[in-house]
């Protein structure tokens, strides 16, 4: 007992300006987001043990790769360059139809579409919070990567970034039950909002009416509205619909295409507008769309 | 009680190789079968250097912790210190109590750590949440006590004194 008891440091008086200053840090971080710098301090010196836990299953992933056979080589090898004969005829009509594009919405005086820059990054597979499902990424503030960027896979929307490191980013993936997403239906353009559901594969989509026109199977893609996310990327497939007997919202549950548990390659999204210079610094293995 | 160079060094590194091991990623399955090593490790200097690690290094555990895993920052650093306090208020008991007892009390304060942070990471405001994870990391604590014990002790006394 002589040790809470105790005056000064160590004493109760010290406990309570303790508990007082978590409480504040606690509220200012939560709900107003101000402590970003000293969250960018911590993880600074968080990364060298990040990236040592990652290390193992990074290792893991060479070996499996050097080790593998040559024929599983040479069948991967012939895979990519028919999908690659396959992406660049398709890349062929793409070009004229977005000349065309282009076109049209001068002759239409509409306003240009957003332009992206993408960058990659890599997973560093740590282990994240009980209840949070978030991946920790390879870039950081010093890559240009800032708080609310969106981050893509191959397959489709994984989230957006929630911390920055100078070096790490901690991204929020899409089935973290704080995660919104506003979707559409790509058959219908009916737009909704999907929420995560802390479940690996579960999406909840919201204010879809009972008798909204959705069937399962429909795909759900970013809608760009509020500017978060750019539009038009696959999200998550429609899998199951129970309308409500009571109340004007039916219940849809959606699966989330892209792999969120172990995504290899993530790309972040930069919009600007098209008169714009690109905002962030080039760097050499960054993509520009034209 | 004056702390040598040695001993500081054991303290920092057991902290550090602590964090380490709970940073590791594992199988969801195994996941909440990881003890809590970090808190484990402040626990178990509070109770036997309180003069060097207290409330305020527990605190300050707690908020890297808090910047590892995401969560808020000041909740988990909240949580340490506090578990801190009560461990320093019944230092002299626990200290007295055979091993076995003495793990058993820490795993209720390991069980009122979970439920805490369940309370501030958000965990009930999308209906309740699976607690069994949260049970199985105060059940492994009973064995995770020990051996930080078989792990520290002798080379505390040794560096110590």
């Amino acid at each position: 007992m002589a040790n809470l008891f105790r005056k000064g440091r160590g004493g109760p008086v010290w406990l309570a300006m303790l508990v007082l200053v978590s409480l504040g840090l606690y509220l200012a971080d939560s709900r107003l987001h101000l402590t970003d710098g000293l969250r960018g301090w911590l993880m600074t010196g968080l990364e060298p043990i990040q990236r040592l836990v990652a290390l193992p299953s990074v290792l893991w992933r060479h070996v499996g790769e050097t080790l593998q056979t040559r024929a599983t080589l040479e069948a991967e090898n012939a895979r990519l360059k028919q999908d690659n004969l396959l992406l660049k005829t398709q890349m062929q009509t793409f070009w004229s139809m977005q000349e065309e594009n282009k076109r049209l919405r001068e002759l239409l005086k509409a306003t240009k579409p957003l332009e992206q820059d993408l960058l990659l990054a890599q997973a560093l597979p740590v282990r994240d919070g009980a209840l949070s499902r978030t991946l920790l990424i390879d870039r950081g503030a010093q890559d240009g990567v800032h708080i609310g960027q969106a981050a893509l896979s191959a397959d489709g929307v994984l989230g957006q970034v929630v911390h920055v490191g100078p070096r790490t980013a901690e991204v929020l993936l899409l089935n973290d039950g704080s995660h919104a997403i506003p979707v559409r239906v790509a058959r219908t353009g009916q737009r909704a909002i999907a929420r995560g559901t802390g479940e690996a594969d579960r999406l909840e989509i919201l204010h879809m009416p009972n008798n909204a026109d959705v069937r399962e199977g429909d795909l759900l893609m970013t809608s760009g509205m509020g500017g978060g996310f750019p539009e038009g990327y696959p999200v998550a497939v429609v899998t199951l619909i129970a309308t409500a007997q009571s109340g004007p919202f039916a219940t849809i549950g959606a699966r989330p295409l892209a792999r969120l548990e172990d995504p290899r390659e993530i790309a972040l999204v930069w919009m600007r507008s098209p008169e714009a210079p690109p905002s962030t610094p080039p760097a050499s293995e960054e993509i520009h769309d034209p | 009680m004056t702390p040598n160079h040695g001993g500081l060094v054991l303290i920092a590194i057991s902290l550090l190789a602590a964090l380490t091991v709970e940073l590791l990623p594992l199988p969801n399955t195994i996941q909440p079968w990881q003890p809590p090593w970090l808190l484990l490790t402040v626990l178990f200097w509070a109770l036997h250097r309180p003069g060097i690690i207290g409330m305020t290094s527990a605190w300050g555990a707690g908020l890297v912790y808090d910047a590892a895993l995401g969560s808020p920052l000041g909740a988990h650093a909240l949580l340490f210190c506090l578990i801190a306090a009560l461990i320093l208020a019944a230092q002299r008991l626990l200290l007295a109590l055979p091993m076995i007892q003495q793990a058993l009390w820490v795993s209720l304060l390991v069980l009122l750590h979970q439920f805490m942070a369940l309370i501030l990471e958000g965990g009930f405001s999308h209906g309740t949440p699976a607690l069994l994870p949260h049970l199985a990391s105060a059940l492994i604590t009973l064995l995770a006590w020990p051996l930080i014990h078989v792990l520290l002790l002798d080379k505390q006394r040794r560096l110590m004194g």
